[in-house]
């Protein structure tokens, strides 16, 4: 947790984070359609389907345009890499808000729409609140950007997870 | 027994087949969305 998540691609090794990144990108665009068959659907509903491809895309993305150059050292300027990160972030977290809202007009999703929108919201907040003091190299806050990195997967991450297992009662019901 | 559970599926309707087979296709989706952050998080933590 000390370094960035992009970070993890450096090194001898670093072609499995560039694997994980791919594999975690398939299955986010698989879970995104996933939730898109199993939510009620509404005439504007596959805009929160775009949004959550989009997301997975950006880790596709990240994974086929590492931060690490050919001899596995790592940049921090590596514009298609950054790109990946907005994709993933944005994208996923406004999907998130717009699927939430497909969420509260299916009774058997209502009971989650809250968390997802919370969740979405959350994730904004946090992206717009380290956007300027975390992100840019030399901001005051610039050090803490991987475990910054850590904490928006760990609001992220047990809402999908959460989100799947309803997925998975509803497919059962 | 196994004569019968044949039996069973040449007389269920067509929609019912399409319906488990969307089931199926929903729940394998839904599994991804838990692989997903658990493979992620646990090879970038390892």
């Amino acid at each position: 947790m000390a370094d960035p998540i992009s970070a993890l691609a450096a090194g001898p090794s670093g072609w499995v984070q560039d694997v994980n990144f791919l594999v975690f990108g398939a299955l986010m665009i698989a879970y995104a359609i996933g939730l898109h068959l199993g939510v009620r659907p509404t005439r504007w509903g596959v805009v929160g389907l775009a949004f959550l491809v989009l997301s997975g895309a950006g880790l596709v993305w990240a994974g086929l345009f590492p931060s690490t150059d050919a001899t596995g050292a790592r940049w921090d300027d590596r514009v298609l890499h950054i790109v990946a990160f907005p994709m993933t972030f944005l994208g996923g977290r406004l999907g998130l808000i717009v699927m939430s809202r497909r969420m509260a007009g299916d009774p058997r999703w209502r009971r989650v729409a809250t968390y997802a929108l919370a969740t979405g919201i959350a994730v904004l907040l946090l992206l717009l609140a380290g956007a300027g003091p975390v992100r840019p190299p030399g901001a005051p806050l610039h050090p803490s950007w991987s475990l910054f990195q850590w904490a928006l997967l760990a609001v992220w991450f047990p809402c999908t997870v959460v989100l799947a297992l309803r997925l998975l009662r509803v497919a059962r019901a | 027994m196994s004569k019968q559970r044949d039996a069973e599926r040449h007389t269920r309707p067509p929609a019912v087949d399409d319906a488990l087979e969307h089931c199926s296709v929903i729940a394998a989706l839904a599994a991804a969305g838990i692989a997903g952050p658990v493979i992620f998080a646990g090879v970038a933590l390892v």
